[in-house]
């Protein structure tokens, strides 16, 4: 099956791996290379009810050496304007045209509030940008995290009015109004995300299809054993009753036809 | 009490299923529908659900994670408006067995079916709910059956 994919883009220490260990349960990321999470891939399979999918997630970082990790927010701005207009050129065209979503993740502790909001108005640009060049569904999500539970309210501001939706990834389960909140509105997400590539498993509406096919291929003349070979006394039978009914016919042409006919379905029959 | 229209978006801005009780164009629609979601997405959880919009009424609800919209004129009752949308939750929750967002992408049909049974013509036409769900349930059966496969083919 074709998988879908899903980016993970974000500065270092922005919760990439964290998001991306909660979209597979099962798989884990191994062997990361500490220098930098760029290019990290990882496979797992989303399941609802009604459908299953092999899901990509991409993980994509800037800058591309951890070494800068503790640039100042107008570095960090910068190294995300090169990342954007790397993304735009036209060698980055074909992963834009298999890309089904995008996460763009922030650190509520170490990214200024004038950080977040002018690299949201940046990735409101770009899915702009997308939405225009393919009719391909793309969902956007901003994705934060914190050590210490920090209110977000500022930040969720802004990413509303770029078009965005906030995610606080520190939480969890369903807030006041029975919504998802946190982890489990991400995975809301893509489960609700029209996948171009699924798997709808319709393999009880085939089985039971599969079994009417049996019954409508068994052959109407059978013996009382079930199989449906003739022995040699039917055969006789057969010979004898069409004998009979040739005497019957007068006209010599249209005998010799008939014995034809009745030649040629006791030959089928054998 | 009459609803001009129903308009169900996820927070992602993707339209879920519409329904359409005026006669409006396709430009229109796309117009209304494009505006709305910009207009209900960027408001917070506590703001008020009714909001003025070109010369009528849009009263919206949340539940998890859809916007039931719908448009109602400028005079009639906004309160009731909340009830109508609150009763076809209620009604899709019974007929789906704890409905969500999901389960409305892949059976769509019977969202329409229980609309279709609640309202007519933007108006109500069967308050009671055992009633509509009992008419969901037959056509459920009925499509369910030997007999309709048979029909169709």
């Amino acid at each position: 099956m074709i998988p879908n994919h899903v980016l993970i883009l974000g500065c270092p220490k922005t919760g990439k791996i964290r998001i991306a260990d909660w979209l597979s349960e099962d798989e884990k990321l191994e062997n990361i290379n500490a220098e930098s999470h760029s290019g990290l891939i990882l496979k797992t399979r989303l399941r609802t009810n009604y459908y299953s999918t092999d899901l990509n997630i991409l993980i994509d970082e800037f800058p591309s050496e951890r070494s800068n990790i503790n640039t100042n927010d107008s570095l960090k701005f910068n190294e995300l304007k090169l990342w954007y207009e790397e993304f735009k050129t036209v060698e980055c065209k074909e992963l834009r045209d298999v890309l089904d979503g995008l996460i763009f993740t922030v650190n509520l502790d170490s990214d200024s509030t004038d950080y977040i909001s002018q690299s949201l108005s940046l990735i409101s640009d770009l899915k702009d940008f997308m939405k225009s060049e393919s009719d391909n569904d793309i969902f956007f999500i901003i994705s934060a995290i914190s050590e210490q539970k920090v209110p977000f309210e500022d930040v969720e501001d802004i990413a509303i009015s770029n078009g965005l939706e906030f995610i606080y990834f520190n939480e969890s389960g369903t807030n006041e109004f029975k919504e998802k909140v946190g982890k489990d509105r991400i995975k809301e997400i893509l489960e609700t995300h029209e996948w171009k590539n699924i798997d709808l498993g319709n393999d009880d509406y085939e089985n039971h299809k599969m079994q009417k096919l049996d019954d409508m291929r068994t052959m109407l003349i059978e013996s009382e054993d079930g199989s449906h070979q003739m022995d040699f006394t039917t055969v006789l039978d057969k010979l004898q009753i069409a004998k009979g009914k040739a005497d019957s016919i007068s006209d010599i042409s249209e005998r010799e036809k008939y014995a034809k006919t009745v030649i040629g379905e006791i030959i089928d029959y054998i | 009490m009459s609803i001009k229209f129903l308009i169900l978006i996820s927070r992602q801005g993707k339209v879920r299923l519409t329904k359409w009780y005026t006669t409006t164009t396709q430009k229109t629609k796309s117009k209304i529908t494009k505006d709305l979601t910009t207009l209900i997405l960027s408001r917070r959880a506590k703001m008020c659900n009714i909001v003025e919009y070109q010369d009528m009424k849009i009263i919206y609800r949340r539940y998890a994670s859809l916007f039931f919209v719908i448009g109602i004129d400028n005079d009639d009752n906004e309160l009731m408006g909340l009830e109508i949308i609150h009763r076809y939750v209620e009604q899709m929750d019974k007929a789906y067995g704890k409905v969500s967002e999901l389960d409305i992408i892949f059976g769509f049909e019977k969202a329409y079916y229980v609309l279709d049974e609640l309202l007519l013509d933007g108006k109500v036409q069967e308050s009671s709910k055992k009633e509509v769900l009992k008419r969901v349930l037959n056509q459920d059966d009925l499509e369910g059956s030997e007999e309709f496969d048979v029909l169709i083919n």
